[in-house]
């Protein structure tokens, strides 16, 4: 990926991490690790240290909750799910990330044709 | 929590983490040290080295800023400003140690007398330092460690004990011990503000005290222009009209936007101020009173219009506080 593909990657996601944070929870309860992978093999975050602020400013403005578990060694994993305001959250941002993409699918395809 | 199972330069990096997270609300803060903790251990149990996990998290430095960002912004920005108490006090403290040093050094009156009795050069002046002894020159520092030991009080007696300072620094006004007694008025001044304006019920003067303080502090500030002008008239001051005329204008642009509750004018009589108590110490020779207690009021009245007033802020001044 050259600078300017980077730019551009890293301008959009940033706005969009959050929401796909909300997707991938909607899916069913993450521990940390897992979410950081997930986003990375979709490469929706450059790095993986910046979901844990983001997951802190989540949890803080109620749209996450974290709950406790004892995992199979003696090691306990915080998991994350999403809460009624987060799918609420989830529901908004889909329509307008459908309203966005199709105006700028729109502008594209009037573009190349 | 322990550290054990952690390398070393997982631990240094968590340990760094820490310290960049700490002006962080602590429940964030706790909770992201806790994530990125929990996503080492478990990366590194997966087979992947250590090296790589936190190459991949990004350096400690940028993950606290990407907190910052994601958390601070998103509150209110914690005001670090000094608060009025500290600054009054503070000032007050300056000008007591300043004018110690003008009466013990710089002062000259001819030995024992008052110095408005003889102005002849060749009579004979002394110090007071060079009269007295070093004695005085630590007699003179008395108001300045009193002010400062008010500082270490616990708030609630600070207010009594810097109104009961103030009114001691007004008496040594009119006591006039070794006619020093006008070098005290700033620092009086300045003590006066510090035992009201930190305490006062309603943080902004209400509209009377508005209006009566914006009058005063217009009088005085043009209150020397007109002393200076009337001696013109008369002819008793030299032909420097150019400066003097200047002078007088600036001062009655200070006098009007101090009336009108400007903050660069209270910024600007501020200034004035420190540059006039500052001509007092090194260059005004026999004005040396008169200087330095035009330069404590002025000073005084910067103070209380930036502290008191809630001066008129310039529409450029709001825009780069809050992040939307």
């Amino acid at each position: 990926m050259n600078a300017s593909t980077e730019k551009i990657a890293t301008n959009l996601r940033k706005g969009v991490l959050e929401y796909c944070v909300l997707a991938l929870l909607g899916r069913g309860e993450m521990y940390g690790l897992e979410i950081a992978n997930e986003l990375m093999a979709r490469e929706l975050s450059a790095s993986e240290g910046s979901l844990y602020p983001l997951l802190a400013r989540m949890k803080s403005s109620g749209i996450v909750e974290t709950r406790w578990e004892q995992a199979a060694g003696s090691r306990s994993r915080k998991y994350y799910s999403i809460t009624v305001q987060g799918q609420q959250q989830l529901a908004t941002f889909e329509t307008v990330w459908n309203e966005i993409r199709g105006q700028v699918d729109g502008l594209l395809g009037g573009h190349h044709g | 929590m322990d550290d054990n199972g952690l390398d070393s330069a997982s631990r240094r990096y968590l340990r760094s983490l820490k310290q960049r997270l700490a002006d962080l609300p602590a429940e964030a803060s706790e909770s992201i040290l806790q994530d990125v903790r929990a996503h080492i251990e478990e990366a590194t149990a997966t087979g992947r080295s250590s090296d790589q996990v936190l190459a991949s998290l990004g350096n400690p430095r940028e993950l606290a800023e990407a907190s910052r960002a994601e958390l601070v912004l998103h509150q209110p920005a914690r005001t670090s400003r000094l608060d009025s108490g500290t600054i009054l006090g503070g000032t007050s403290i300056a000008l007591a140690v300043l004018a110690a040093v003008i009466v013990s050094f710089f002062l000259r009156a001819p030995e024992g007398q008052h110095p408005d009795a003889g102005t002849e050069p060749e009579q004979a002046m002394a110090t007071l330092l060079e009269s007295y002894g070093p004695g005085v020159a630590l007699l003179s520092l008395v108001p300045a460690v009193v002010l400062l030991l008010v500082h270490f009080l616990p708030r609630r007696l600070r207010r009594w004990a810097m109104l009961g300072v103030a009114l001691a620094l007004s008496v040594l006004v009119f006591l006039d011990i070794f006619s020093s007694g006008l070098f005290a008025v700033p620092m009086a001044l300045t003590a006066w503000l510090a035992a009201t304006i930190p305490y006062a019920r309603k943080p902004v003067a209400p509209a009377g005290e508005q209006l009566s303080a914006r009058i005063l502090g217009s009088l005085l500030l043009i209150f020397p222009v007109i002393m200076l002008g009337t001696g013109l008239m008369l002819g008793t001051v030299g032909a420097h009209y150019i400066p003097l005329l200047l002078w007088m204008l600036f001062s009655l642009a200070l006098a009007i936007g101090y009336a009108l509750n400007s903050r660069a004018a209270h910024w600007t009589v501020l200034a004035y101020g420190v540059l006039i108590l500052g001509v007092a110490v090194f260059d005004a020779g026999i004005l040396v009173a008169a200087f330095w207690v035009g330069g404590g009021v002025a000073l005084a009245l910067g103070l209380h219009g930036l502290l008191r007033l809630n001066p008129r802020v310039g529409p450029t001044d709001r825009t780069k506080a809050e992040p939307v």
